[in-house]
């Protein structure tokens, strides 16, 4: 899978909708290399990207942490 | 990758050279019992892995624990002094790119004074031609060695590729966690969601972490914080061992439930049975329903006792006599106050009459005092004796205001006034009396409630009862022998109570989970409440993302699965069918049910979902065997499995002859290559000839093996070799 | 309201010797997170919530019964939360009621007296709550001793014993 291919599955979660974190229409137009300012989404590309990149866990939830607490 | 020929030198019953050629299509190897058909399978095996098969001990063993056991005998027994070998050699062609790889494996022994002297390891070389026509180079490096044997048949997928029959039944395990997962995981990545949920929930977790440190840091009392943290973390730890407890529960369980559904099967008459099954599950439903009811009900009705004021039962004389007395004190005061009020009047018109005659102080007072001395009126200068009429008059005028001014005393009739409080107990008691009129009715109501309750759980659990005991009379009816049934029963009982218990035992769990949760959630609360000051807004942000993001990392991961498992049940089906479609007696179609702990059970089912039960052993292992090969075949895009050969030892032993051809036919659908040992074929001449004849059936080389001694004579192996005829 | 409020003001006691009867019948509150809520009531068998709830209920079954017992004059005696936070009020309000109902004082008397007499007609009047839940009490303790199953595995107990 690639990570856009596991990118799309998360987004087809309904938690992104319920909680207003993004709306439809933006969420089908999306694209992983696009900027969405949206915390939520940003996180999970740094995961996906440090997961297939082979990142081990430490240093991804570290990169996770500096991006949030800005 | 196609697989195009075997040689096999001194390997077990093989004494001699012996070889055999394969083509597309499905290639078989037909022989009875003992003839070498598994020994066959274990070359195949032994080539690529090191490994064969000891039926003794039922497990793969290096060639180093089996040594020299690998040579045939003839050949041990035949040899003089010096060196003797097996060797098997196996020729892949990929058709696509031309060219050829040759794997062979050799073991050697020494013989000394007719002793054998064994060596430890055997030797594998890779011989390549980049195409066919082109001359062999041995390939040296052993890393690009790996990675030849890798290609040819990947580790992940091997187990679903070359199997034994006797294997079909535990090569997948719907209902463990591992076997379902690495199963999944072939058709599509699960495990990367895996990883993303350990990402996730780390960092929510050190999210968390961060937020109550600065709640705590930010509390108004240390030490309730402090009191409050021991206790978040004991909860914690107590929820953690909970959730354990929980899934080893929820394990059980699923265990429990195959098993009975497992024994259900083991009947024939499946219908009755399968409607029995339903109407449990709805009287389950409808107990369970009851139970809640029921202990709303119990819970509320203590509290009815103060909510309702049903202690106030029978107490109405209690207002009854207050009553009295208060009214009895508000008359008396009235009285009073009338009384006064009278006195007050009469003094009022006593002045007021004495007022028409003279105003106040007129005459002043002194001179009137001189009158009443003197007892004679100065202004007519007439007699006035002392007490007389006249003298009273005069005496009035000086009494006047003495009289008003004592009646203003009298005002304060009395040091209290509780008049307001005896009226809001009694008004009290009043609102209160109407409520006791009906307490009778109310507690007669709930009462009534609670006993109709209890009866319909009585009712359903009879209805229960007698359902299962339907349920046993079946099980014994449709036996075999009476000792079968009786085992069925027997076994399905205790699974049955298994379940029962295993299923009460999550409900407590669950109940007491929930409470603890609550519990957890109102310490945090209460820390939250201890904070003085702001949190800073990015940190009650970051917190609630990680929150989010373990939450979307959990569902997605389900969601995906579910999907592959939907994947995957589509292609099973398929197979599934295809295979028993000449067959009258299989029907219905394959589901995969989900569990309580998650994982799956596979059902064959009628249309409408319902579970067929009384399928026989055999199609289960048909379900087995299809979803084995769902897995290979769902990766592909048109269904087709090109690049990988399957190699199967008597697959269709476990499914008898019935199914033999479907099978064959589905298989040479599939796979672009199989080689499939089989007995079937060799005592049923009919069934051969259609194997053979079978416009349906993409059939490859076809080949007989006999040994040259038979089973029943084997004490001497030393003379036995196998011979092997090309039948087409 | 003056009168109410000092009444109210009062904690009542009663004999420690009731301590056990009063145990087995609350729930006793841990003062912690989370004070027991309707299930866990429920789920321990306790049918009351509070102390000041069994002490209502023993006030009335004495008082509906008549029944005063004297406390002992020892100094053995317990106390526990006053009148004025007893919920529900109005069940507190008519408990109180019930005691004037039948009590001797004289209300209309009652008003000429000054505030140190009014003071202690109060404290009798306390006196006599004290007795009639104590009878109240012995009724339950008696039943506990004739029937001791009475109180088990029925939820209607006190509700029936009440009616008797």
């Amino acid at each position: 899978m690639t990570k856009e291919n596991i990118f799309k599955t998360y987004l087809e979660d309904p938690l992104l909708i319920e909680k207003e974190h993004i709306s439809k229409e933006k969420i089908d137009k999306l694209k992983f290399i696009d900027q969405t300012g949206v915390k939520l989404i940003e996180v999970i590309k740094l995961a996906i990207n440090g997961c297939v990149d082979g990142e081990s866990e430490g240093v991804t939830s570290r990169k996770i942490n500096q991006y949030l607490n800005r | 990758m196609i697989i195009e020929k075997i040689e096999l030198e001194n390997f077990m019953c093989y004494a001699g050279k012996s070889s055999m050629e394969f083509t597309e299509g499905i290639n078989v190897i037909i022989g009875d019992n003992g003839y070498g058909k598994s020994k066959l399978y274990d070359a195949f095996y032994w080539v690529m892995y090191d490994q064969i098969f000891v039926p003794e001990k039922k497990e793969f063993q290096n060639t180093r624990a089996v040594k020299s056991k690998i040579i045939s005998d003839k050949a041990k027994a035949d040899a003089k002094d010096g060196k003797i070998s097996t060797l098997v050699s196996i020729t892949f062609h990929n058709l696509e790119k031309d060219n050829v790889y040759i794997l062979e494996r050799k073991y050697n022994v020494n013989i000394k004074d007719g002793k054998i002297v064994e060596t430890n390891d055997s030797e594998f070389t890779i011989m390549k031609k980049d195409l066919s026509y082109l001359n062999a180079k041995m390939v040296n490096d052993e890393e690009e060695k790996r990675r030849i044997v890798s290609s040819i048949l990947p580790p992940h997928i091997k187990d679903y590729l070359w199997f034994q029959g006797e294997q079909v039944e535990s090569i997948i395990d719907f209902n463990k966690h591992d076997s379902l997962t690495k199963a999944i995981n072939v058709l599509s990545s699960i495990t990367r969601y895996d990883e993303l949920k350990e990402i996730a929930s780390a960092s929510a977790k050190s999210g968390n972490n961060e937020y109550d440190r600065e709640v705590k840091r930010l509390s108004k009392d240390i030490g309730k914080s402090e009191q409050l943290e021991t206790e978040k973390e004991r909860l914690k730890v107590f929820i953690q061992e909970l959730l354990v407890d929980e899934k080893e529960a929820k394990d059980n369980l699923s265990r429990a439930e195959e098993r009975c559904e497992a024994l259900l099967s083991k009947i024939s008459d499946a219908t009755k049975v399968s409607e029995f099954q339903q109407k449990k599950k709805y009287i389950l439903e409808q107990l369970n329903e009851l139970n809640e009811n029921l202990n709303e009900e119990q819970t509320s009705f203590h509290r009815k006792m103060f909510r309702n004021k049903w202690v106030l039962k029978g107490t109405e004389s209690l207002h009854a006599e207050f009553s009295n007395r208060y009214l009895a004190f508000e008359n008396i005061k009235l009285k009073k106050v009338a009384e006064i009020r009278a006195k007050e009047a009469a003094e009022d018109a006593v002045a007021k009459k004495l007022q028409t005659r003279l105003p106040l102080d007129v005459p002043e007072p002194i001179y009137v005092q001189r009158m009443l001395d003197e007892q004679k009126c100065l202004v007519c200068d007439r007699e006035a004796m002392k007490n007389s009429d006249a003298w009273n008059k005069i005496k009035e005028l000086i009494d006047r205001p003495d009289k008003k001014v004592k009646t203003a005393n009298d005002e304060a009739i009395s040091k209290q006034n509780f008049t307001d409080d005896f009226k809001r107990l009694y008004q009290n008691g009043l609102a209160l009396t109407h409520r006791i009129e009906e307490i009778d009715t109310d507690i007669k109501d709930t009462l009534k409630k609670i006993n109709n309750i209890n009866t319909k759980i009585r009712e359903a659990n009879n209805e229960m009862k007698k359902v299962e005991d339907d349920i046993q009379k079946v099980l014994s009816d449709t036996s075999q022998t009476v000792e079968s049934a009786e085992n069925i029963i027997a076994e399905y009982s205790i699974q049955n109570k298994y379940v029962k218990d295993f299923m009460d035992k999550l409900n407590k769990l669950t109940q007491q989970l929930e409470y603890n949760k609550n519990n957890l959630k109102s310490v945090k609360e209460q820390l939250k409440d201890l904070v003085t000051g702001e949190i800073p807004r990015w940190l009650i942000e970051k917190r609630n993302v990680l929150n989010d993001f373990e939450t979307v990392a959990g569902t997605t991961r389900e969601r995906v699965f579910n999907n592959l498992i939907a994947q995957l049940e589509k292609e099973t089906n398929s197979l599934y069918e295809a295979m028993t479609s000449g067959n009258k007696s299989a029907r219905g179609s394959i589901k995969l049910r989900r569990l309580p702990n998650g994982n799956y059970m596979p059902e064959i089912t009628d249309n409408n979902g319902v579970p067929l039960l009384g399928s026989n052993t055999s199609n289960l292992i048909l379900v087995k065997l299809s979803a084995i090969m769902a897995i290979i075949s769902a990766k592909s895009n048109d269904g087709v499995v090109s690049f990988y050969t399957l190699i199967t030892d008597a697959p269709t032993s476990v499914f008898g002859e019935d199914y033999t051809i479907g099978f064959c036919k589905t298989i040479s659908k599939v796979y672009r290559q199989s080689i499939i040992m089989s007995k079937e074929f060799y005592k049923n001449q009919s069934l051969r000839t259609e194997l053979m004849t079978n416009s349906e059936i993409k059939i490859g080389k076809v080949f007989m093996i006999t040994p040259s001694i038979l089973e029943s004579e084997r004490d001497n192996r030393n003379n036995l070799s196998t011979k092997i005829e090309a039948l087409n | 309201m003056e009168l109410l409020k000092k009444i109210k003001d009062r904690e009542p006691e009663y004999d420690s010797a009731n301590e056990e009867l009063i145990t087995k019948f609350t729930v006793v509150q841990g003062g912690r997170a989370g004070t027991a809520g309707e299930s866990a009531s429920w789920e321990q068998g306790k049918h009351f919530s509070t102390k000041y709830e069994i002490y209502m209920y023993a006030a009335l079954l004495g008082l509906k019964n008549d029944y005063r017992l004297a406390l002992k004059p020892s100094i053995d005696k317990s106390k526990f939360i006053p009148i004025k936070s007893w919920q529900p009020s109005d069940l507190a309000e008519y408990v109180i009621m019930g005691v004037f109902a039948k009590s001797e004082i004289d209300f209309n008397e009652l008003e000429n007296k000054d505030d140190k007499e009014v003071e202690k007609e109060i404290l009798s009047f306390k006196k006599l709550l004290e007795e009639y839940a104590n009878g109240g009490f012995d009724k339950i303790r008696a039943k506990l001793e004739s029937s001791p199953t009475f109180f088990d595995n029925n939820d209607n107990c006190f509700i029936d014993l009440l009616d008797e």
